[in-house]
């Protein structure tokens, strides 16, 4: 027989047991979340798109030689400014000079042989006259008339021969001449070397391909530096000419630097090094800052594609999206405040950008958002009970 | 039928068996009688591993599965980075797996440990000459782990009141010392507190009285031979706690 003593003491000691829950659910409650809270401000709101890309001149031309020869003369550094006009290389003349003297002699020889031939055809244009005369006395027979006739003829034609000889030799000259001026490089522009890339003694190729020596130098205008970069496909409808952006290069990451959209590409490219499509959009720096723009630096660029207006928003871990695929159904929430306890709250909502989120939806201005933090809010459920801190935002 | 026959059937009955386990709580000595007399493992230890299970499995069926995760992170002091990829790859194993693991985990842990304690008394039995053997001290310490039941009752009305599923694993059991409001300014001791329920402390000095009881030796000695495996578990994580 079980001993019904025993059996209190066990039904006491499970009771106890039973009640402990209870009484500290009694007296000390349930645990409340320690969370932080907001209200909702009026903020700026700056949509955003990032694209990759390099710093790049828009006046800028590649010098390069158009005669082979031993560059004889530098007049340039890299660094130095030159304006349009300025000669800056010469290539080794020598050759050139040479063949301008042999053709000039030749233009000479053929002026003198096209002054022997009229000399010759005056000649010729006399006895002819004169044996004509004879011919119609009879006193000269009609083949001695006809030689003279023919070497007349012979001779009209041999000037016409000297004289495209003459033609053929200023030609020439002409030619040598053209030449001769392409051994003198002038620059083309005003502007900075930003390249050297050919040293006295080397050997100037004329070549379009990129081979040691078909490259002289690049000229720049620095004051036409811009910034180029490459913006998705799927983010190009957002992006249009005017709209503000900041560029921040590699090499000055905490200096962002101001900047407009001044053109966008109609083509879009599958650009070296990337497998989806482009475009490439090109972006005026209007205010460097203290960075020092060098050519080629590479930068990244944040495009605003919207203006910037004043718009009710939260932070942007305090709204929560659920999405049931299902049902086709996406909503966002928001858990406000309501004096210790959490109400979870359908809102709609609009842009956003790194930091906030707008509000689309008529929440009062005063009520307390939970908006951290992120280890709460998100298993935060709606009537939970909340130690709320408020934080004051900026 | 003799009466020491009727003795030992009476004790193998279900009726003898509820008997005994009521003595364990409410009068040790005629409980060690009578576990001495007749050394049964079965029944204490499917109650004891039975409803464990069952708590436990209860437990992890209404937790938020993805906040148990965060929580258990949480008191692992981790940065943030660290502990979304511990989230990953927690997250990888399914609840049911979780489950699963826990349960079949928690069990081979408990039954390890009375193989251990049981072990370890039989080796003392044996270096000390008496009639002792391990399915003796095995069979007292399952039984000696008997008001581990009141723990899992406090289990359960805990995960009852649960209103949302997010209950803590460290709040599940009211009968820890953390639970009971004992506290120190000692982070590591304040981890053992939250781990060391009464029902462990009553099990193990049901285990002195019977060892006492059993080999009619001195309080001193009892405590000495019973608890010197915890004693030096506890010196060696005191060593290591300080240094």
């Amino acid at each position: 027989m079980i001993n019904l003593k025993k059996l209190l003491v066990v039904g006491f000691l499970a009771g106890t047991v039973i009640a402990l829950p209870f009484i500290n659910r009694t007296v000390f409650g349930t645990n409340a979340k320690e969370v932080n809270v907001s209200v909702i401000s009026q903020r700026i709101i700056s949509p955003s798109i990032l694209a990759s890309g390099f710093l790049a001149h828009e006046e800028e031309v590649m010098l390069s030689s158009e005669v082979i020869g031993k560059v004889s003369e530098l007049f340039v550094e890299e660094g130095d400014r030159v304006e349009t006009g300025d000669l800056v290389l010469r290539v080794d003349d020598k050759n050139f000079l040479a063949g301008l003297e042999q053709s000039e002699a030749a233009v000479r020889i053929n002026t003198i042989d096209i002054e022997r031939q009229e000399v010759r055809i005056d000649n010729l244009e006399r006895q002819y006259e004169r044996s004509k005369s004879l011919y119609e006395q009879n006193l000269i027979g009609a083949e001695e008339y006809e030689a003279l006739l023919n070497q007349l003829e012979l001779a009209r034609i041999d000037f016409l021969s000297s004289q495209e000889r003459l033609a053929q030799s200023e030609a020439q000259l002409d030619q040598v001449l053209d030449q001769l001026s392409k051994t003198q490089i002038i620059s083309p522009i005003d502007g900075v070397i930003t390249s050297l890339d050919i040293k006295v003694g080397e050997t100037a190729i004329a070549s379009s391909t990129n081979i040691p020596g078909s490259s002289l130098m690049t000229i720049a205008n620095p004051a036409s530096i811009y910034t180029e970069v490459l913006v998705d496909e799927a983010d190009i409808a957002n992006v249009e000419v005017g709209q503000r952006a900041e560029i921040v290069a590699i090499a000055y990451p905490d200096q962002p630097m101001q900047g407009v959209v001044r053109f966008i590409a109609n083509t879009a490219k599958v650009a070296q090094g990337r497998t989806g499509l482009s475009f490439v959009v090109k972006i005026d720096i209007t205010d460097p800052g203290d960075v020092v723009l060098r050519p080629g630096m590479s930068c990244r660029a944040e495009i605003f594609t919207r203006q910037d207006q004043r718009v009710a928003a939260v932070p942007i871990e305090a709204v929560i999206f659920e999405e049931d695929r299902a049902e086709l159904r996406s909503e966002y929430f928001i858990f406000i405040n309501d004096d210790g306890v959490a109400r979870k709250t359908k809102v709609d909502v609009g842009l956003s950008d790194d930091e906030y989120q707008e509000l689309v939806s008529a929440v009062d201005g005063d009520i307390e958002i939970v908006i951290g933090p992120n280890q709460e809010l998100r298993h935060l459920l709606d009537g939970d009970r909340l130690d709320a801190t408020l934080i004051e935002e900026e | 039928m003799t009466d020491i026959d009727k003795l030992q059937k009476h004790k193998t009955e279900p009726a003898g068996m509820i008997n005994t386990a009521i003595n364990i709580i409410t009068s040790p000595a005629e409980a060690f009688a009578e576990i001495q007399e007749r050394p049964t493992k079965i029944f204490p230890m499917t109650v004891v591993l039975f409803s464990m299970m069952l708590v436990m499995l209860w437990y992890y069926n209404i937790v938020d599965f993805d906040w148990f995760i965060d929580d258990a992170m949480r008191l692992s002091n981790i940065s943030e980075v660290q502990m979304e990829q511990a989230r990953e790859q927690m997250g990888s194993m399914s609840q049911a797996t979780f489950t699963a693991v826990g349960i079949l985990g928690s069990t081979v842990f408990l039954v390890v440990l009375w193989i251990l304690q049981a072990g370890y008394l039989s080796l003392a039995s044996a270096l000390n000459g008496d009639q002792f053997r391990f399915t003796n001290w095995f069979s007292l310490v399952v039984w000696t782990a008997l008001p581990y039941l009141l723990s899992t009752v406090g289990m359960a009305v805990t995960i009852m009141l649960s209103p949302n599923g997010q209950l803590s694993a460290f709040d599940l059991n009211p009968l820890t010392l953390r639970n009971l409001g004992i506290a120190t300014s000692i982070d590591s001791l304040n981890r053992v507190f939250s781990q060391l329920d009464l029902t462990i402390i009553w099990g193990i000095t049901l285990t002195v009285m019977a060892y006492k009881q059993w080999l009619q030796s001195s309080w001193p000695k009892a405590c000495g031979i019973v608890l010197a495996p915890y004693l030096l578990f506890i010196g060696v994580w005191t060593y290591f706690a300080l240094t």
